[in-house]
């Protein structure tokens, strides 16, 4: 089973961190604790070791990229010319959240909920779907896996696009075991206080514009929609690639991550399991606010999950580190 | 508009370009009192003499590199060489000689030649004389190499490679010399490098050139009563090659299949599909798919050698495929 | 040596020998490059043979055309080369003839109607009766010279345009370089018959003349150069000759074909330029003192170039895809 290489984190404010340069090339021969690559943080260049034997393989992230923490960068596979597979977790072995390369400094505030919960989809082998059908699906964050597990012949071509969509709300009650739930905790007034500077000093009244700026700024790849909702109702919002908060506008396209806002009811938690999208769940606990993600492994992979939690708990602790 | 034979738009063509500039003369094998075994060129020599329309013995190697020599030094020949399959005859002066002298020069020498030649099986005429070899030459860097599919290409083309600086091949369908398309008949040329869309569609893109640009509009309209919309695209020169029009037109349609009748293995198909695979990767709903001539030398019974070349049934039978999602050559 | 024409311009003979010096200079230098490897690639040498490439251009015009062979350094001087352009060329440089893109093998220097050096032994042969037939169509005088070796008589193609050359008496001289070697074998051994004979099956007029005898060269040229201009061409010369290194710098142990003896013969009893300059001395055109302070100033120049093109630059990254086409 291949080692994945994730953007390690080092620092706890930290979202992305600059490659900047691979210490080994690709089909090199790795062994544990070798110099693989190096990384620039705001605060220092480190060099990071491997964690691993084998050989350098699946190198997806270039000298000089900004890398979303825990994202997969590369894997030391068992041999130099492991086949590439599309959809690796459909036949991976369960395993917990991957270990970025080189532990946090301070663990951040999230846990699993159990082994089982972020276990992968089952699906058998392969998914043969066309080039295109797989970048739509993509961008539309649609999981081509449900259309085997509904029984659908492959291969997929755009023509099946019309069904994997159709295909969501049934997915809504997935089977436990495709389901990841992750907690973090932070402290209740960094958002509040901020939101109320926002509204007087900068005239943004609109709390649920911010939260979907700093979770769409959380996902960490450029312009997306997030939509927001409370007490039943759902806006969606366009986050652009800035950091601003003022060019959050609404939007009509689809969200590829919703944000649940819960404070002000009685729920303290929640464990609904994934649904059609992401979905990040804000609850109050005291004066400490609870945040879920819960989203299924065919969304998003284990890393990208914690990356996500902690980006947007670390943005709802201290709302004004976003802006700069 | 008035409709003359791809015969016809030749040689008016070179008319044109041979009393418009004093420099261009025509050189081949029975070009001048015979003109040619197909009389494309006939008439010329009564208009511009025997010292510029000349017969030359059979010494194809010669007769190239002597308009090599002359394109070098201030002429600009037009080589007739009378069957495509003679350029094995002509590959040192045409590829090491002609294609290259610009840049080893530093570009101090140029080499302003034409050679029209031929292409395309079904004729009867066996393995000799039925070849497409526009692969050959395409490969060469140098070159540029123009694949007229109707009158109005082969004259607007003829005219700009006679114009033009470097050495360029046209391969003229042998099938097609008697056809008639619309000719204007003001003056006009055909940029090279810039494709044509024959017919617009939005389910597959036929990718066509020469004689199987008709293969595939007759394909277009027989996938149109079946509810798909074919777009026909003709390159008209594969050297330079508009892969933006190409690109454009499969990131519309999201499928393609790419048809010249060189043979199937290494050939222009190939290429083609090779550059969209590449830069419209993500684009693609389905495998692009080359469709050639079958890889055996052209055989002479009838029965045998209509199954080597692609045709619109077979293109057809592909397209559906395509369109229909089948699974198509999976492992 | 032969009977000079009258010999009322020193200057001739004196640009004549100082020419061949040149020559045996630039390939000494040239020489020394490749046992140096400061020079990529390698070359042919063209030492021995320098009476036919000085009797032959001097007898030629800017206007008139010549084609060279992959051994083709000596008619790239003689044609009127300059010594740094071509060193620069021969070191891929930036400033060369080809702009380093020809290197050795391709030198062209079009200014004074060099076509080009040309590695496929006889593949210049239709561009020579090419710019001949170019010349008959547009009525203009000037003539080729087609430069070939023994080695190229083999080629089919001479026949070809031979005969297209003659049907339509092309302004157009075949100079067969006959070295006595093809590549690594004697001619005796590749070439069946006469050579001249060939020439002559199709009505051509061809001569055998001593190759190391500039003045007989010349003359002989200048009879057919002018002929030729009035509309009697074709012509075909066969130049007796020999080349004093192996078939390129790196053919060293060459005695499986050839002694040191006969080397050594030719080069001592026979050389184009010891011969001339013996007769430039006796015919008091020439001090022997004038003769050593021409020679070294040649040796200078050649360093001086050599040194400039090892300094210059070589062609930007950006040159490589320049030059593929013509705009």
């Amino acid at each position: 089973m291949p080692h994945e290489v994730t953007m390690p984190q080092l620092g706890m404010t930290q979202d992305t961190g600059r490659l900047v340069q691979w210490l080994k090339q690709a089909g090199e021969k790795i062994t544990r604790g070798d110099l693989l690559f190096e990384v620039e943080t705001d605060k220092a260049t480190m060099e990071i070791e491997a964690q691993a034997d084998g050989f350098l393989t699946h190198v997806t992230a270039g000298e000089g990229d900004e890398v979303p923490v825990g994202k997969v960068i590369a894997r030391i596979s068992e041999t130099a010319d492991a086949p590439d597979d599309d959809t690796p977790r459909s036949h991976e072995p369960a395993r917990a959240v991957p270990e970025p390369a080189i532990p946090p400094a301070s663990p951040p505030a999230t846990e699993t909920t159990s082994k089982a919960s972020i276990e992968p989809p089952s699906a058998p082998g392969r998914i043969l779907a066309s080039p295109k059908l797989r970048r739509i699906a993509r961008e539309e964050g649609l999981d081509l896996a449900r259309l085997a597990r509904a029984g659908h012949p492959q291969p997929y071509h755009m023509r099946d696009l019309e069904t994997l969509r159709s295909l969501l709300p049934e997915a809504a009650s997935p089977a436990p075991s495709a389901s990841m739930r992750l907690r973090a905790a932070c402290p209740q007034d960094g958002f509040a206080e901020f939101a109320r500077w926002a509204a007087d000093a900068q005239g943004l009244a609109d709390a649920d514009a911010l939260l979907a700026g700093l979770a769409g700024a959380s996902l960490g790849h450029g312009e997306t929609v997030v939509a927001v909702e409370r007490f039943g109702a759902m806006r969606a919002y366009r986050v652009p690639r800035a950091r601003r908060l003022s060019a959050v506008t609404a939007s009509d396209d689809a969200p590829v991550l919703r944000v649940r806002d819960l404070r002000g009811t009685a729920i303290e938690t929640v464990a609904i399991g994934a649904e059609a999208l992401p979905v990040l769940t804000i609850t109050q606990r005291g004066s400490a606010l609870e945040i879920i993600l819960e989203c299924s492994a065919g969304q998003m992979d284990g890393p990208a999950a914690i990356a996500l939690l902690d980006a947007f708990a670390s943005r709802m602790r201290e709302p004004l580190r976003h802006l700069f | 508009m008035r409709e003359i034979t791809l015969s016809q738009a030749v040689n008016e063509a070179i008319a044109e370009e041979m009393r418009r500039d004093p420099t261009v003369f025509l050189m081949g094998e029975d070009v001048a009192e015979a003109g040619t075994p197909f009389k494309v060129l006939s008439g010329l020599v009564e208009e511009f003499g025997t010292q510029r329309v000349i017969d030359t013995p059979i010494s194809e190697p010669g007769f190239v590199g002597m308009a090599v020599g002359a394109a070098m030094t201030g002429g600009r020949p037009i080589v007739d060489l009378m069957f495509g399959d003679f350029l094995y005859l002509v590959m040192d002066q045409l590829c090491n000689q002609a294609a290259k002298q610009h840049y080893m020069s530093g570009g101090k020498l140029t080499v302003p030649m034409v050679l029209r030649t031929n292409l395309g099986a079904t004729r009867r005429s066996a393995a000799q004389h039925s070849q497409s070899l526009q692969a050959l030459v395409a490969h060469i860097p140098g070159l540029k190499v123009a694949l007229p599919s109707s009158a109005y290409e082969a004259k607007g083309l003829m005219k700009t490679a006679i114009r033009d600086n470097n050495p360029v091949v046209i391969f003229e369908d042998k099938l097609m010399y008697q056809d008639k398309a619309p000719v204007p008949e003001d003056e006009y040329l055909i940029t090279f490098g810039e494709a044509h869309i024959k017919r617009a569609g939005r389910d597959i893109t036929l990718i066509a050139t020469s004689s199987m640009v008709q293969v595939a509009e007759k394909a277009a309209a027989i996938l149109a009563g079946e509810g798909i919309e074919a777009e026909v695209i003709d390159p008209r020169t594969i050297v330079p090659l508009d892969e933006a029009s190409l690109l454009a037109s499969v990131r519309k349609t999201s499928r393609a299949i790419v048809i010249d009748e060189g043979h199937q293995s290494y050939g222009v198909t190939a290429e083609i599909a090779s550059r969209l695979n590449e830069k419209a990767f993500y684009h693609l709903d389905a495998p692009v798919l080359r469709m050639g001539a079958m890889d055996v030398p052209v055989p002479f019974s009838p029965a045998l050698e209509d199954l080597t070349v692609p045709t619109p049934e077979r293109v057809v039978e592909q397209a559906r495929k395509l369109c229909a999602g089948e699974l198509i050559h999976a492992a | 040596m032969a009977d000079a024409e009258p010999k009322t311009n020193a200057e001739d003979y004196l640009r004549m020998y100082r020419q061949m010096v040149r020559i045996r200079t630039f390939e000494d230098n040239a020489n020394q490059l490749y046992l140096s490897a400061k020079m990529p690639g390698l070359t042919h040498m063209y030492s021995g043979e320098e009476a036919i490439a000085v009797g032959i251009c001097e007898a030629l015009t800017d206007e008139d055309r010549i084609t060279s062979t992959h051994r083709g350094h000596g008619h790239c001087v003689a044609k009127g080369a300059e010594f740094k352009e071509m060193f620069c060329e021969l070191l891929g440089k930036e400033e060369g003839y080809c702009r380093g893109k020809g290197g050795s093998m391709h030198i062209a220097d079009q200014s004074h109607g060099n076509l080009g050096a040309n590695a496929i032994v006889g593949g210049s042969m239709g561009i020579a009766t090419g710019s001949a037939l170019r010349a008959k169509l547009q009525g203009s005088d000037d003539v080729t010279v087609c430069f070939f070796g023994d080695g190229a008589t083999a080629q089919g193609l001479m026949y070809e345009v031979m005969n297209m050359a003659a049907l339509w008496k092309l302004p157009v001289i075949y100079a067969c370089e006959n070295n006595g070697y093809s590549e690594y074998t004697r001619t005796e051994e590749i070439a069946a018959g006469s050579i001249t004979a060939r020439a002559e099956a199709f009505g051509i007029e061809a001569h055998q003349v001593d190759g190391q005898d500039v003045l007989a060269v010349n003359a002989l040229t200048r009879r057919l150069v002018e002929r030729a201009r009035r509309g009697e061409g074709p012509f075909f010369m066969e130049l007796m000759t020999y080349r004093y290194h192996g078939h390129h710098v790196g053919d060293i142990n060459r005695e499986y074909y050839r002694s040191k003896d006969e080397e050594k013969d030719w080069k001592e009893n026979r050389d184009p330029i010891i011969r001339f300059r013996a007769w430039l001395v006796t015919e008091g055109i020439a001090s022997e003192d004038e003769i050593e302070a021409m020679n070294a100033e040649i040796v200078k120049d050649a360093a001086e170039a050599v040194s400039y093109a090892e300094a210059a630059p070589y062609p930007d990254a950006s040159e490589v895809d320049m030059h593929v086409y013509a705009d």
